[in-house]
């Protein structure tokens, strides 16, 4: 049997007397040759769902660059692959449902695309919904979707989205692209985490072209749908969190679905060939004698196949008591690396808000721990998006100064993209 | 549910290596179904790992390497001075004295070990062609299999020395109080094969006469029944 994925579990093991919290990371790679999951989604195809704005805001230059996109994204969908079309004001438009990707379906959809003339509002819990009918159609296809906006969600909306979130929610995956600087870093990135996509800003209209096509690439790529991450736990254990924390850091801690008492299964989407991810747990387990050693947790990635469940890469996380402190006070390197990238993620969230209060004090500190955080760890692209918002003095004591000036779409860069981590080089 | 292995919280487990409740790690597997574990509140296990504690004359637990000389624990940490325990004892099936341990009897089955050349791969080395196979009785409730080793004390009731890529701690053969046989690879390096099937790692699984443990570059053993 080929495993279809393979799992390492980094930690320190060794905790000292009346400690009971126990780190660890897993890193789960997706295996490249005879995926048994690649079958799964040959028999359920695949489809990409198109979701753009057409409000009255996108009239000009955004409306006519997010047609240009989905037009070139039209032309590079494969044949085999299904797809559809809502284009999204105060209501949702279902222009092209869901079809294969043909060249006459191609053809019509292209038309109809040309024609459209922006008008409305933004209504974003209505355009999904209108996705989410028609992933609906094909339950065991690998389900993605892009979702292009450039506002924020009508304020008579917010409740609504809330909703058609939890509908979509495991359904299907969606990466949420703002174009300009109108729309909000909060929203965006709270609908992309729910439906386990990636958000991001498109600075310039002429830019939205290549970056639909980075996301179709990527969203072909994915082999294997639906693949559930499950924990189990020892009884009076207690998950503190579970997160992705590469290639972004993604909470997954309230995502869990309850399978048995001391079993969750978390969601993580489909994964592409050679797909590598990192998962950062916390678990607290009940403090045991010196010498004790307990499973604090097995973890294993588990999806479907003709409705048989398989399992694939168990991990197991250890608790072990010792009195020698040298094996307990050490911190995993891995686990270090993680928890450090995840601060630098808060400082720099707390500190543009700190910033936008006009809490000056408050920014720079954080910002400045942020800027010392990212040299620390090597993260070069989120140090050099700092620079954008701040002027370095000291990148090693992370002395900084914030900018006077700093245009809308930097500020919303390094909010946006602060959740990217990098990987430990292996050594 | 009833599943096959017990923590030493007494927990029932689903899982062989920690339970699946309390997550303690489990060793010294017994299958829930055979023997009652509680029947012998008297017997002694070993303090570390819940192991039964081998028998009188054997200092170390089988399982972790718990030292009863000097009552601590680790499995290679601590160098003492082993006290060199006597060889199995030859062949005639007669204990002379009565053995302390629960398990009474002469022993009703003996193993004898050989060397098969058909069981190399390309990289072992030439196998012995002068060594004689060899019987040992199964006369002690556990009975190790494996390469002696004077400097981890290491005294097997089996010995296989000649097999480079038998572990020192290999393997155990236990009797089960009601006579019937246990095998239990105790992670050996190499692993052991019964009839030609891996078996695994830490996980008990019945003999029967007849059986055929092939481990190592070459060594076969068969289990037979002494009438």
């Amino acid at each position: 049997m080929v495993d279809s994925f393979k799992a390492e579990v980094f930690q320190n093991q060794y905790l000292q007397k009346g400690a009971d919290e126990v780190h660890a990371i897993m890193t789960v790679t997706a295996m490249g040759e005879a995926t048994p999951t690649a079958r799964a989604s040959a028999e359920g195809g695949r489809i990409f769902g198109i979701i753009c704005d057409t409000s009255g805001s996108m009239e000009g230059e955004k409306l006519v660059s997010a047609k240009g996109a989905m037009i070139q994204l039209i032309h590079l969908l494969p044949e085999d692959c299904g797809f559809f079309i809502v284009l999204g004001d105060s209501e949702a438009h279902t222009v092209c449902p869901l079809a294969l990707a043909t060249q006459d379906a191609k053809v019509k959809a292209i038309t109809r695309i040309r024609d459209v003339k922006a008008s409305g509002a933004t209504f974003i819990s209505k355009w999904l919904d209108a996705a989410l009918e028609q992933f609906r159609v094909t339950p065991n296809a690998l389900k993605q979707a892009v979702l292009l906006t450039d506002g924020q969600n009508d304020k008579n909306d917010n409740s609504l989205l809330q909703y058609a979130l939890k509908r979509c929610e495991g359904v299907f995956q969606c990466d949420c692209r703002g174009v300009g600087t109108d729309w909000k870093v909060d929203e965006l990135r709270r609908i992309a985490n729910s439906l386990l996509g990636t958000a991001d800003i498109i600075m310039r209209p002429e830019q939205i072209k290549a970056d639909f096509e980075t996301i179709l690439g990527k969203a072909m790529s994915k082999t294997a749908g639906d693949v559930m991450l499950r924990l189990w736990t020892p009884v009076g254990a207690d998950i503190l969190f579970c997160k992705e924390v590469s290639p972004q850091i993604l909470d997954l801690s309230t995502r869990f679905r309850q399978v048995k008492p001391q079993v969750r299964e978390y969601p993580t989407g489909a994964w592409g060939k050679n797909e590598v991810r990192d998962f950062h747990f916390a678990i607290k387990v009940k403090p045991g004698e010196v010498g004790d050693e307990v499973l604090a947790g097995r973890a294993s990635l588990v999806y479907t196949i003709d409705q048989v469940e398989q399992k694939a890469a168990e991990a197991r996380i250890l608790a072990v008591w010792t009195d020698d402190e040298a094996k307990s006070a050490k911190i995993d390197h891995v686990v270090a690396h993680y928890t450090g990238q995840s601060e630098l993620a808060e400082s720099i969230r707390q500190g543009l808000e700190a910033r936008s209060r006009g809490d000056v004090d408050q920014a720079t500190a954080l910002l400045g721990k942020a800027v010392q955080m990212a040299n620390q760890t090597g993260n070069d692209a989120t140090a050099k998006l700092l620079r954008n918002v701040v002027d370095v003095q000291d990148a090693e004591t992370g002395t900084v100064k914030l900018k006077a000036q700093v245009a809308k779409e930097d500020e919303m860069a390094l909010d946006t993209r602060s959740t990217k981590t990098t990987r430990l080089t292996k050594s | 549910m009833a599943s096959p292995f017990i923590c030493p919280k007494g927990h029932n487990s689903a899982d062989e290596d920690f339970c699946s409740e309390c997550g303690a790690k489990i060793q010294g597997v017994v299958p829930a179904t055979a023997a009652p574990a509680q029947s012998v509140p008297s017997a002694k296990v070993c303090p570390d790992c819940g192991a039964p504690a081998p028998a009188a004359g054997v200092n170390f637990c089988e399982i972790c390497g718990f030292n009863f000389v000097t009552n601590t624990s680790g499995q290679f940490s601590v160098p003492v001075v082993p006290q060199p325990i006597p060889p199995p004892p030859p062949l005639p099936p007669d204990p002379p004295t009565p053995p302390a341990p629960p398990v009474a009897a002469p022993a009703a089955f003996k193993v004898t070990v050989s060397v098969d050349p058909s069981l190399r791969t390309a990289e072992s080395p030439e196998a012995p062609g002068d060594l004689a196979p060899a019987s040992y009785p199964l006369d002690k409730p556990a009975n190790l299999l494996g390469r002696k080793s004077e400097a981890r004390a290491v005294f097997p009731e089996i010995p296989l020395d000649s097999d480079s890529a038998v572990s020192h701690r290999h393997g155990l053969i236990s009797v089960t109080p009601d006579g019937s046989l246990i095998y239990r690879d105790l992670s050996s390096s190499n692993g052991t094969r019964l009839n030609g099937t891996e078996v695994k790692p830490l996980v008990d699984t019945p003999l029967k006469a007849g059986d055929k443990l092939t481990l190592g570059h070459w060594t076969s053993i068969i289990v037979e029944a002494i009438s």
